[in-house]
């Protein structure tokens, strides 16, 4: 692929297109989205007709994702599923369907049934009335259907987290995650997260099911997902369900908004770190629904008015384009088009320039078939690509890395009755990932630099999968299905062999890991198989009601992951490069075993889940010491693997009704790894010793309070305590070359300082605006991102222990108005 | 060429940094080498300086301990051991003026000390010359401009890897760190670069130098194996604990403890050529 050819945006859509629907007509004529099965098994008893259709807002059309739907008189029911898609299967006749869903108003409403058909309900938005919502508070239902076997998600709701304090006013989808149980952050900086001690690697992220690898703004500080433009955050911790795959620890599954399908609505934002606007309305003829929304940080506008002209001539800021199109194909069918672009520019005088973004795009078919068969096709794109610039040698030269993904997949759901579904699909990846490429800017010049190019790496992830989710009477649900995954690394490539077949070797005289001895290579053409790597990942999840609200919970989940983050530091960075499974590099692999208990307390005012897990994890990644990870051409010599586990118990009390809203989330856990010299018991990172993993934080309280003061204002705060980070002190010091060096004890061995911080945040409208004023970590405490040692920059005899803080007290202010 | 830095530079949010006191436990007691064969282009000299010291408390702010009373032998492959004397001026340096370094030849350091053996063989690297030394205003666009910095072009043997250290005295007076921001070691790869005459390049960019100053710039050859332990020792001497420096960990050394394992020796045995250039900073 000629990559100067692919620059322009506009060549690169065309490129995601193309290749997707050159793919799309490759999809086996067995795709099972146009054949519905001939000859179902009607486990239905014969009078009964299948109703099925989409819950939608009243306000905007938009779907309502995990709507009840349930019937007077009748056992069934049925929820939305995450494209608002609902099924239940009722006698002929007259009923009396109830429809709920978490901020909406009830649906009371007659239907009389004489035959299968496709009916869209609708359900008005609540307004904030508090009286309306008392009387509702024996209506409403739980965040997760009680009986479902579905068990460690977390939803996040975007209404509320608007409300609860952020960082500069900027809403953070991601950096909210951090509030519930299971979920931890390295870094105050960050957005980087682990969820139930895994890496920030092990997290799938999805923006309507396109993947996107490096989800950060400003080195990490922010994420991609503008919250204008987003809906709905899903967070799988585990129990992951057998339609998603390819990362460890969890699934994070946000989806855009699909935009007013009644009128033209549009917002404004101004905050102190970016401002954002969003437009949507109906497509003509009412045939659906689009919503753009962008956002830009203008960090270089205030560069620009300094004095000094080196300041002002430097440039720092990011933006992001959101879009997204629903159109309605006759009553049954949608076609979705969504689209991502962001990008982040840094330039520092003349020559030295950073900037990295992503872009994404999703195409996809869904459609009702025969009132039973729900079904998606889905070609997903996504691009993410970083340029540096400096010079060596007082010349100009610039670096660029890049990956690309190409996914199709077709996911079916087959309702055989109330709560009996099966669903199966299947889906394919292209990768190609470029890990760096360095040559002159000026490419005419030669003469000074040599390009340095690292191999591309092609790989092919495939996955087929079959999930069955059945109520086994009243007490017991179940789902159990299993996902078949490979990764192929194709070529062209060059593989290394190196002696005994050890890329990494233990140097037991010294203690260290050291790259292995070269002995020879071999080339493979382009499209040859150079290795492929599969498996089975077994997924179970159980529920046994105890009472009509309450019960106990059980899951099983193993999942596997072809793609890994080669990052040395501490947080991951833009510059870090994803290396894909080879000769060498096996997969990484997790088992997972949780237990849980949930249930609703006083009346549904209260949601209560208790969740304990277990996991153990193989094939884990580290990087041996000294070894740059960047533009190494055989990476696999920088790379060790190890197995690790984590264990924990999560409490999450959400009060959801009545005045006070918020939650109290704590986590007890601990994560733990180990990398072991090849062959031996005793050797290797920490002695061959389990440590603790970076993530791992003992003890983890968050409080999430939102109170509305009157009709106009709103006051929110969150309170989190936890265990310091696993960090690691020094027992002695000694001088080399006149640099003072720390020799440290074991890894991880010590923690940081207890970390604690208190946000709040006051907002009030008027009108069509609102202001709202927070303050991050309003009690100025300077938590310790890390302690660090050096030597003293006045004295060079004297060492010192330093606290780095990432942030004191931070005011904000933001102005949004909606139109 | 380290990217990472970019990103440091960017990370300017305010971030705040504090002493802090802390209980540190007492290690024991390492021993720590820096022995470097040299073989000085264009002149023929038979000495060698080796310097042993000891770990000593994190926060001791004393002088590192000299390891006194070691016995240190450095044999090569031609036969050929050598004994080094302790000074009687400078304790923990070890001297020879007997042992002239010869181009690839593989050299055994073997040092006993308190009971203990230690040893690590490394062979001697070529060098290219420095063909000129001269003072320019600085090339890179970071940092500040003001002052010359002290510059020079020399030529990268072609077809195979090489890597660099530099050292660079002012007045007699060696500079540790090239810049107040970074503490490294100033090292690089070849990369992009082999068989190239490389040009205007100023290891120690970030210190002026006076006019009148005397400069001296030595060029030296690693192994592979050395450079990653200098790299390794540059991470953790410039680790400031932000989210884009790597996890704080024992930089390890190339030599090896033979009688107990357990107390891992510090520091390192490398044999190179060097490569001089004196200029005085008009």
């Amino acid at each position: 692929m000629n990559t100067a050819s692919t620059r322009s945006p506009l060549l690169r859509v065309g490129w995601i297109l193309g290749a997707a629907l050159a793919l799309t007509t490759t999809v086996p004529a067995s795709a099972p989205a146009q054949t519905p099965p001939s000859s179902p098994t009607p486990r239905a008893v014969p009078d009964r007709v299948r109703l099925s259709g989409y819950i939608r807002n009243t306000a905007n059309r938009e779907v309502v994702r995990y709507a009840l739907v349930a019937a007077d008189g009748e056992p069934s029911r049925g929820q939305s599923n995450e494209d608002g898609f609902y099924f239940i299967q009722l006698s002929k006749g007259a009923h009396r369907l109830l429809v709920r869903a978490i901020g909406f108003v009830p649906l009371d409403t007659t239907i009389t049934l004489d035959g299968s058909r496709t009916l869209d309900l609708t359900l008005a938005p609540a307004t904030i009335q508090l009286t309306a919502l008392k009387v509702q508070a024996d209506l409403e239902p739980q965040q997760v259907d009680p009986a479902a076997p579905e068990m460690s998600v977390a939803r996040l709701d975007l209404k509320t987290i608007r409300k609860a304090p952020s960082v500069l006013g900027e809403v953070d989808p991601i950096r909210s995650l951090t509030l519930l149980p299971g979920v931890s952050r390295s870094s105050d900086f960050s957005t980087a997260f682990s969820v139930r001690g895994g890496s920030a690697d092990q997290n799938l992220i999805l923006l309507d099911e396109s993947t996107i690898y490096n989800p950060a703004h400003v080195l990490g500080f922010l994420s991609v997902f503008n919250s204008d433009a987003i809906d709905d955050v899903t967070l799988y911790k585990g129990a992951i369900p057998a339609r998603f795959g390819g990362r460890l620890s969890s699934v994070v599954d946000i989806r855009q908004r699909e935009g007013n399908a009644n009128e033209f609505a549009g917002s404004a934002n101004i905050g102190l770190l970016a401002s954002r606007a969003a437009f949507e309305g109906p497509l003509p003829g009412k045939h659906g629904s689009f919503l753009v929304a962008a956002r830009r940080s203008y960090a270089d506008l205030f560069l620009r008015a300094s004095s000094n002209k080196d300041i002002r001539d430097n440039v720092a800021y990011f933006y992001d384009v959101n879009a997204k199109m629903n159109i309605k194909l006759g009553q049954n069918g949608v076609l979705m088009l969504s689209q991502y672009g962001g990008r982040d520019e840094f330039k520092f005088g003349e020559q030295t320039s950073a900037n990295w973004g992503n872009q994404s795009g999703t195409i996809r078919w869904n459609q009702i078939v025969a009132n039973r068969l729900f079904s998606k096709v889905t070609v997903a794109g996504s691009d993410y690509d970083y340029k540096l610039g400096f010079d060596v040698t007082a010349k100009p030269v610039t670096w660029t890395s890049r990956i690309r993904s190409l996914n199709v997949k077709v996911d079916e759901a087959w309702h055989l009755g109330d709560r009996n579904i099966i669903e199966f699909g299947a889906e394919r990846t292209q990768h190609e990932l470029k890990p760096g490429d360095v040559r002159g800017t000026n490419s005419t010049d030669t003469t000074t630099f040599t390009p340095v190019r690292i191999q591309q790496r092609q790989g092919i992830a495939s996955a087929l999968h079959i999930g069955h989710e059945v109520d086994l009477g009243d007490r017991i649900s179940i789902r159990y299905g299993v996902r078949y995954s490979a990764f192929d690394r194709v070529g062209a490539a060059t593989i290394y062999r190196y002696a005994n077949g050890q890329p990494v070797v233990w140097s037991a005289n010294v203690g260290t890991f050291q790259p292995g001895r070269v002995t020879d290579s071999t080339k493979f053409a382009a499209g040859k198989s150079v290795t492929r790597a599969s498996g089975f990942e077994p997924r179970v999840s159980a529920r046994f009601g105890l009472t009509a609200a309450s019960s106990l919970k059980a899951s099983y989940a193993r999942t596997l992951q072809y793609l890994n983050l080669a990052s040395r530091t501490n947080s991951s960075t833009p510059l870090d490069i994803w290396e894909p499974i080879g000769p060498y590099v096996k997969p990484q692999r997790a088992d997972q075993f949780a237990v849980g208990y949930s249930s609703t307390i006083a009346n549904r005012r209260y949601e209560l889940s208790v969740e304990g897990y277990y996991k153990n994890l193989y094939n884990t990644l580290e990087f041996i010491d000294g070894a740059d990870v960047l533009l190494n051409p055989r990476i696999e010599t920088a790379i060790i693997q190890g197995t690790g586990r984590a264990y924990g118990m999560e409490f999450y009390l959400r009060k959801r009704l009545g005045t006070t809203t918020g939650w109290i989330s704590y986590t007890l856990a601990r994560a733990e790894n180990r990398f072991l010299a090849p062959g031996l018991r005793d050797a290797g990172i920490n002695d061959g010793r389990y440590f603790p993993a970076p993530s791992d934080k003992t003890h983890d309280l968050s409080v999430v309070a939102i109170r509305p003061l009157g009709k106009r204002w709103s006051f929110g705060s969150t309170f989190s305590l936890s265990s310091g980070l696993p960090t690691t002190y020094p027992k002695s010091r000694y001088v080399v070359d006149g640099l003072l060096v720390a020799e440290f004890g074991a890894r991880n061995s010590t923690r940081l300082p207890v970390y604690h911080r208190l946000d709040l945040s006051l907002s009030r409208k008027w009108g069509r605006g609102e202001v709202q004023l927070g303050v991050y970590n309003a009690y100025n405490r300077f938590n310790a991102q890390s302690i660090s040692f050096r030597q003293s920059q006045t004295n060079l005899l004297v060492s010192e222990a330093v606290r780095l803080s990432i942030f004191g007290a931070v005011p904000s202010i933001s102005y949004g108005l909606t139109f | 060429m380290k990217p990472i830095y970019l990103l440091a530079m960017c990370l300017s949010l305010g971030a705040c940094e504090r002493v802090v006191a802390l209980d540190l436990p007492e290690g024991p007691k390492q021993l720590v080498v820096e022995a470097r064969i040299e073989r000085v282009r264009g002149a023929v000299t038979g000495e060698q300086r080796f310097r042993l010291t000891t770990t000593d408390n994190y926060f001791s702010n004393n002088a590192p301990p000299p390891a006194r009373g070691a016995t240190v032998r450095v044999g090569d492959d031609a036969g050929t051991i050598v004994t080094f004397m302790e000074s009687l001026t400078e304790p923990g340096v070890y001297t020879t003026s007997l042992m002239t370094g010869v181009l690839g030849r593989r050299y055994t350091l073997q040092i006993d000390w308190q009971g203990d053996r230690y040893e690590a063989t490394e062979a001697l690297e070529p060098v290219p010359a420095i063909d000129t030394l001269y003072f320019q205003d600085r090339t890179s666009t970071f940092g500040p401009k003001l002052g010359k910095r002290a510059t020079i072009d020399f030529r990268d043997p072609g077809g195979k890897k090489n890597y660099y250290v530099w050292d660079q005295y002012v007045n007699g007076v060696r500079q540790v760190v090239p810049d107040s921001t970074f503490r490294v070691r100033v090292i690089a790869p070849d990369d992009g670069l082999d068989g190239r005459r490389i040009r205007r390049f100023q290891p120690y960019d970030g210190i002026p130098v006076a006019s009148g100053s005397q400069v001296l710039v030595r060029q030296m050859a690693l192994s592979e194996s050395m450079y990653r332990y200098y790299f390794a020792l540059s991470d953790q001497a410039s680790n400031d604990g932000s989210p884009f420096s790597v996890p704080l960990s024992s930089v390890r050394s190339n030599i090896a403890n033979r009688t107990r394992s357990d107390r891992r020796p510090l520091g390192y045995f490398m044999a190179t050529e060097v490569a001089e250039a004196r200029a005085a900073v008009p």
